[in-house]
């Protein structure tokens, strides 16, 4: 848990829970949003399998929300790790249930992802607030990679194969990112400042055309900080961006 | 390949496109639940598992391939058996009649190199075609398809031998057993192979047997051969065999009525 908004969203929900406990029942409203898409994917984590809203599940997960705010306590660490652990509990004995009452579906053995039986400690939850957190980033970037035509797909295509020059297009990248002028353009025209690369930074004109889009990409990652993501852009050699 | 691993940025049916720490976008087929912004990880078990099968098919499949390869040529009278290097029959050829007539009769095909032998040697006994004495003591040779191994031609020679020693024996041993089919004129060797089954006998305490062994010349025995081979049979006591030929010895009538 390493995130900048973490310590953020945990005095958040500490709050909530306070209010809650002093019998103020609407502040379970103010959390509900942020709570939900974590309820949902610690049971389909449980599960292995996608669950939506409308699902069993999904409504095992609601009553342990209550439940969680009704027996947590502060002392024994975060709320959200907490609360994975009651939905968790719950929607294995919801399965033990079911598995007593029906015979086994076919699903049930060729099911893959975690098996039900399986001890998970604090940090399987833990590792789901930050896949949650790295969602976020993602849907972020996809936004914004949107307004120059570029899709995720299209990233794969043009990922440069050779880690000589995958090196290469992330210092141009970084370079974008670090020099204010160069960004503005990037951002107003969404085009990459060619002319200036080329004349002022000396940069292979041909490394920066072909690979334009991993370039634009790596540079906006850089450019809107996205905490998680920006490890994986880096140049290996931690290089500040002038050398290309 | 090394395992994978990296942050899930798109994903579809079976598929999932993730960052990986080198910056490089990828797209994989999968079938695990994945969601976008979980970190995925090749299961380095199942490659490895893959190359396991994998070098278990390539082996099965050579293994087969070797087995079927002649590694040497094995002659016995008129047969040429090609033998793998496990020393099992893979083929058979005849060179003449004799030998098509063999062929016809048996079924040598993946038996050890001994056994073919054995059933040759025997089948021929029994088909009495050739003369008397190339099947008490066939040609036996090996030509290794290899010119080089000579450690192979010795080898698969000894096995023969083994064979056909083998085959020797037990026929020794059903000819003091019972010889069903009687024999006219019976050769020198094997009148000779009966005296010499015979002679242990009067060591044992088989009394009666004895007498009757004793008192009958050689050239008698000859004439009945069948009374000798039987008698040898017949538990200590009993003498059933004897009444069944209805040929008494006039000694031992007097004997039996003694019991």
């Amino acid at each position: 848990m390493n995130s900048p908004n973490e310590a953020e969203l945990d005095n958040l929900l500490n709050q909530a829970w306070k209010n809650y406990r002093d019998g103020d029942k609407a502040a379970l409203d103010n959390i509900y949003d942020i709570l939900m898409p974590f309820c949902l994917r610690v049971s389909s984590k449980t599960c292995g399998r996608y669950i939506g809203n409308e699902e069993e599940e999904a409504s095992i997960a609601r009553m342990a929300v209550l439940e969680a705010l009704e027996k947590f306590n502060p002392a024994k660490g975060t709320f959200l790790v907490f609360l994975g652990k009651v939905i968790r509990n719950r929607i294995i004995d919801y399965k033990r249930k079911e598995k007593r009452k029906s015979i086994i579906p076919f699903s049930f053995l060729v099911r893959s992802g975690t098996i039900l039986t399986d001890d998970v400690d604090d940090s399987f939850f833990e590792n789901i607030i930050d896949d949650m957190a790295r969602k976020q980033e993602i849907d972020k970037l996809k936004k914004l990679l949107q307004e120059f035509n570029i899709s995720f797909e299209e990233l794969v295509q043009v990922s440069p194969r050779q880690a000589r020059t995958r090196e290469n297009a992330q210092k141009i990248a970084l370079l974008i990112a670090k020099n204010e002028d160069l960004r503005r353009y990037l951002m107003e025209r969404k085009l990459l400042p060619m002319k200036d690369l080329e004349d002022k930074w000396k940069v292979d004109r041909k490394v920066a055309d072909r690979y334009r889009k991993f370039i634009i990409t790596a540079a906006l990652i850089h450019s809107h900080e996205f905490f998680y993501l920006k490890s994986y852009v880096l140049p290996a050699a931690g290089g500040d961006g002038n050398g290309c | 390949m090394a395992a994978r691993k990296g942050v899930v940025m798109e994903i579809g049916r079976d598929w999932a496109i993730i960052l990986l720490p080198n910056g490089e976008y990828k797209r994989i087929k999968t079938n695990r639940f994945l969601e976008v912004g979980e970190i995925y990880q090749d299961r380095a078990g199942t490659q490895f598992g893959y190359a396991i099968a994998a070098v278990f098919f390539l082996t099965m499949i050579l293994t087969t391939i070797d087995y079927f390869s002649v590694q040497a040529y094995a002659q016995i009278s008129s047969l040429e058996l090609g033998v793998n290097r496990w020393g099992r029959v893979i083929s058979v050829q005849s060179k003449d009649d004799n030998g098509q007539r063999i062929l016809d009769t048996l079924e040598m095909k993946n038996d050890k190199l001994e056994v073919a032998v054995e059933k040759i040697y025997n089948k021929e006994l029994e088909q009495e075609q050739s003369p008397k004495e190339s099947i008490q003591k066939p040609d036996l040779s090996v030509t290794a398809t290899n010119k080089g191994s000579k450690k192979l031609e010795q080898k698969m020679l000894q096995r023969m031998d083994n064979g056909l020693q083998k085959a020797l024996d037990i026929n020794d041993k059903q000819n003091v057993k019972s010889n069903t089919k009687p024999k006219p004129e019976p050769s020198q060797e094997q009148d000779t192979l009966l005296n010499k089954n015979r002679e242990p006998l009067p060591q044992s305490n088989r009394s009666n047997e004895n007498k009757i062994n004793s008192a009958e010349p050689a050239l008698k025995i000859n004439q009945h051969q069948r009374i000798p081979n039987l008698v040898l049979e017949v538990e200590p006591y009993n003498d059933e065999p004897q009444y069944m030929f209805g040929e008494k010895h006039p000694n031992e009538q007097g004997k039996h009525q003694e019991d």
